[in-house]
């Protein structure tokens, strides 16, 4: 049985006293153990909304999609190891608790990541390869999130062997910093034109 | 659903931390039991039924693992186009419709023949806002026979039955209490009925003797259809010589009624079981409302709390703002019997008319609070206990249906081909085609 996967990683701004990150978190959290087709809808189509109304902070992003079945698996457990080994995450926290709530800076940064392990030639992997086929030169446009986010309450879960989101931080007072996101290891996320 | 109760997808792993929460899901059943290995291979086709920028057709061939030359290819093709060419229950002939509420009156089946006239607007100049789609259902006979699956299939005519349920009984009186708002009010103000199919009939039978009504459905019935037309039929088949009473009889020229099934957009998830009849509502473009005069818009929702729009109308409603066309809301609920009132000798509870307010000397408050027609002059008071859609007003958003992307994959059915010869074979979805006893053995 061959593969594809999907896989979309995007980094937010967040403004002061942003809930998303805190809707993003219970979100994934209090999704069920065991979980049914309309439960994946549900998440998706919640996450996608999320994302999409705060479309105007991400500021950087990266997607992948691939009908190639070694390179979907292998990439598929690459993302996931980015959740298992915390690889974005801060090993400390970047503020201190009881600051001011209502200082101008910002709330730093957070990432919400989502990939799909597919089955290739389904029609949710038919559906989402016509999504992905962006010209070259505009993959990494805002426009092209927007589209990609779009199309997620789409996927057929029926299709869909595996998925992992996960969001960082777990915490507000670890979120990402610019400085964090300036090390070689966040270098796979473009600039969102 | 998978076959068993235990829903598909089992957690695997969980983390819960202060740099991260995540978590990561796999689909046992897709694991141990491919059936798309099972026969044999899958090439898939999209076909770019819809726009979708810079896309042509993608076309990818996958063979399986045990096999070097795939004997059939999976297609999607739009369902009411299979359905048309092979049948309304296309890949699940002789299978039930169930039918909730089935009326128990005399029911002339052969009437069914007549509903895209009856079910038509009496104006010319509404008719292209109109679908007869699903009123054409009926009477349609399968052109082709698909070469996998010939089961026979039974005209839809015969599957039909009429239903009435308390929803539906609630519905038309609450259409009709609008109706009584709107006697004798310029017909400036078209109403959009969003309700689950069923009960949309109901309320725009409510509305029949004043409204002029233009049905948007684009649908047929199918038994595993993802949208329950079948209901929405049965529902006309009730209400049917209503319709063709006031056809003739409704004053001219009655502001239009566009109707709509709310369930059009119901979540789909599993299509080896379920059979994607969905499609997105077309409303009037703003220019073509304003040639009609019309200057406010109406829209009826179930109940305050599901006082939004649904996702494919966003755009059409900002449009009409964007005309200086008013948009405003209401819900079904608004309306309802007066308790202290009596009930007249010779009625029943079930026939008590319906205020808004639920309250006859409430009534007439909706003008109130839409103010679209001079307050009346009647003594009133205006209700409390309603829904806040007068002060509705769409709002900007992304959906799915944004008008640069536009849903791809919507109302399309996977259709099993042969590989070689490209003659299909039948709906991937039914269980007694040729493909699925020439895989059994391998």
């Amino acid at each position: 049985m061959p593969h594809s996967i999907f896989a979309m990683e995007v980094c937010i701004r967040l403004p002061p006293q942003s809930t998303l990150p805190g809707e993003l978190r219970m979100l994934v959290m209090t999704q069920p153990t065991a979980s049914t087709y309309d439960d994946k809808f549900r998440l998706y189509r919640r996450a996608a909304d999320l994302v999409l109304a705060n479309l105007d902070h991400v500021t950087k992003g990266c997607w992948d999609y691939f009908d190639d079945d070694t390179k979907a698996q292998r990439d598929y457990k690459m993302w996931v190891d980015g959740m298992l080994t915390e690889e974005g995450a801060r090993t400390l926290p970047s503020r201190q608790r009881g600051g001011d709530p209502y200082r101008t800076e910002g709330a730093g940064y957070m990432t919400l990541t989502m990939a799909f392990l597919l089955i290739q030639g389904s029609p949710a992997d038919q559906q989402l390869a016509a999504r992905c086929n962006i010209p070259q030169g505009q993959l990494w446009q805002r426009w092209v999130f927007e589209r990609l986010l779009q199309g997620l309450p789409l996927i057929n879960f029926a299709s869909v062997k595996s998925d992992v989101i996960y969001v960082i931080p777990g915490d507000d007072h670890w979120a990402l910093t610019a400085q964090d996101l300036a090390e070689p290891k966040f270098n796979y996320l473009r600039p969102i034109g | 659903m998978s076959d068993s109760a235990q829903p598909p997808f089992q957690r695997t792993n969980v983390l819960d931390k202060p740099g991260i929460v995540g978590a990561k899901w796999w689909q046992e059943g897709l694991a141990t039991g491919d059936p798309m290995a099972r026969r044999q291979a899958l090439v898939a086709i999209a076909v770019a039924g819809v726009l979708v920028v810079g896309m042509g057709t993608l076309i990818a061939a996958v063979a399986s693992s045990d096999s070097s030359e795939p004997d059939t290819t999976t297609k999607l093709f739009s369902a009411l186009d299979m359905q048309r060419k092979y049948g309304w229950s296309f890949g699940a002939s002789g299978e039930p419709l169930t039918f909730d509420g089935q009326s128990q009156q005399p029911f002339d089946r052969s009437a069914l023949g007549r509903m895209v006239a009856e079910f038509s607007p009496a104006q010319g100049r509404l008719k292209r806002f109109s679908s007869p789609t699903l009123f054409q259902s009926p009477s349609a006979l399968p052109t082709s026979t698909a070469e996998g699956d010939p089961t026979p299939v039974t005209p839809l005519r015969d599957a039909l039955q009429p239903i009435i349920t308390p929803a539906m009984a609630t519905a038309y009186r609450a259409g009709k209490s609008l109706a009584s708002l709107f006697e004798g009010v310029r017909p400036e103000t078209a109403v959009v009925v969003d309700l689950p199919g069923q009960q949309a009939i109901a309320f725009a039978a409510g509305l029949a003797e004043s409204f002029d009504p233009c049905f948007t459905f684009e649908n047929w019935p199918h038994p595993r259809g993802v949208v329950p037309a079948h209901l929405t039929l049965g529902a006309a088949a009730y209400y049917q010589p209503l319709f063709a009473r006031t056809l003739a009889s409704r004053k001219q020229p009655g502001p239009p009624v566009l109707v709509l099934d709310r369930s059009r957009l119901a979540a789909y998830t599993d299509d080896a079981k379920e059979f994607d009849n969905r499609y997105a509502a077309k409303l009037p473009t703003p220019g073509a409302l304003k040639d009609l005069g019309v200057k406010h818009v109406l829209y009826v929702v179930p109940s305050a709390s599901e006082l939004v729009e649904l996702d494919d109308l966003n755009e059409q409603l900002l449009g009409y703002l964007s005309v200086a066309v008013d948009v405003k809301a209401v819900a079904v609920t608004d309306f309802g019997p007066d308790p202290r009132r009596p009930i007249p000798a010779g009625q029943t509870a079930d026939d008590a008319p319906y205020y808004y307010g639920s309250e006859a000397g409430a009534h007439q408050g909706f003008w109130d609070r839409y103010l679209w027609s001079p307050p009346s002059k009647v003594a009133h008071t205006i209700p409390n206990n309603v829904s806040s859609g007068s002060s509705f007003v769409p709002k900007a958003r992304t959906t799915p249906f944004s008008s640069a992307v536009a849903p791809t994959g919507f109302g399309l059915v996977p259709v099993i081909i042969a590989a070689g010869t490209g003659v299909i074979l039948g709906a991937a979805l039914s269980r007694s085609g040729s493909w699925n006893r020439a895989s059994s053995g391998s």
